[in-house]
């Protein structure tokens, strides 16, 4: 049996299948998330990089860093890459409160 | 070790001499007490690696530093700037570690490969599915064909199948981080807009799925 991944992978390549599969249909509805939350205007991964340090000081000093930054808030739900950062640099500010 | 303020810090950094040497030696040690925490998902302390990996990224972290002091504006505490910059150096390295081996263009080649003739022919639909489902995943894959580049689906793959980082992706594509993330933005607001030209929304296929 072929596996998901690759139902996905030849669903978005385009490649001729009618019935319904488990990959494609996971495939399909992370896009279409993806695409809900897609805004006009969003910031790219430099320009929330510039702000991450203010933006987790806020996080981390209980402040509403949504409402304050909410197109860095929207990247890092779109972008695992900035996440990753975003979540690894609060684990170092609630770890180390004192630093500095 | 004595607490500074922002202006402390980038005063000390400044100097030359003692004064310098201990503000330096002092975040020397800043950058490695959170290197544990930033990497806990990463690597171990107990692993062989993790010593000279995090030694060899605070000497970065600080060369780094130094170059780009002048840029530091003060919206947030000093040392977590710094400890953003040693994010930054230690999982670029780590992803690129992680993903060195895989080559994007085998992801692709290895979907063609992967496909015995006779499952090809088989289209018998699954109890789960109806047709009204076999319609939209048609329909939203006849849109992503005639709106997204090759370059675009490649990346999507990589990136939401196989769950490879942006960064490695773009640097297998020789494009910059920043770069292929607009691009993916394009794709998924050229979707969006061509959806809404169909009369469909995202919101529309979810709810056909759930």
């Amino acid at each position: 049996m072929i596996d998901l991944i690759e139902r996905a992978k030849r669903w978005l390549l385009g490649k001729p299948e009618s019935e319904i599969e488990a990959g494609s249909t996971k495939m399909l509805k992370k896009l279409m998330k993806a695409v809900e939350q897609t805004q006009e205007v969003e910031y790219d991964c430099a320009e929330v990089y510039d702000l991450l340090d203010q933006y987790v000081d806020m996080v981390n000093s209980k402040k509403d860093a949504t409402q304050l930054m909410p197109l860095v808030r929207h990247h890092l739900d779109m972008c695992p890459d900035c996440r990753e950062e975003y979540e690894a640099l609060m684990n170092v500010l609630e770890n180390q409160p004192a630093a500095g | 070790m004595k607490k500074r303020s922002n202006e402390e810090w980038l005063n000390e950094l400044r100097a030359r001499g003692p004064e310098q040497e201990d503000a330096l030696a002092n975040l020397h040690a800043i950058i490695l007490r959170g290197l544990p925490f930033a990497l806990s998902k990463w690597l171990s302390p107990s692993d062989p690696h993790f010593t000279p990996f995090t030694e060899e990224v605070a000497q970065d972290t600080l060369l780094r530093v130094l170059d780009k002091m002048d840029t530091f504006e003060g919206r947030s505490q000093f040392t977590t700037w710094v400890h953003k910059i040693a994010v930054r150096i230690a999982l670029t390295e780590l992803r690129r570690l992680r993903w060195k081996d895989v080559s994007l263009d085998n992801m692709i080649d290895s979907e063609e490969s992967y496909l015995p003739p006779h499952l090809m022919a088989d289209s018998t639909p699954g109890p789960e599915s109806s047709t009204e489902q076999s319609d939209l995943l048609a329909h939203v894959q006849r849109l992503i064909s005639e709106e997204l580049t090759d370059k675009q689906r490649q990346a999507m793959i990589a990136i939401n199948i196989e769950g490879m980082p942006i960064e490695e992706v773009a640097r297998k594509m020789n494009m910059k981080r920043n770069a292929l993330y607009k691009l993916m933005h394009d794709a998924r607001l050229r979707l969006k807009r061509r959806m809404a030209l169909e009369g469909m929304t995202p919101e529309d296929v979810l709810s056909a799925f759930e």
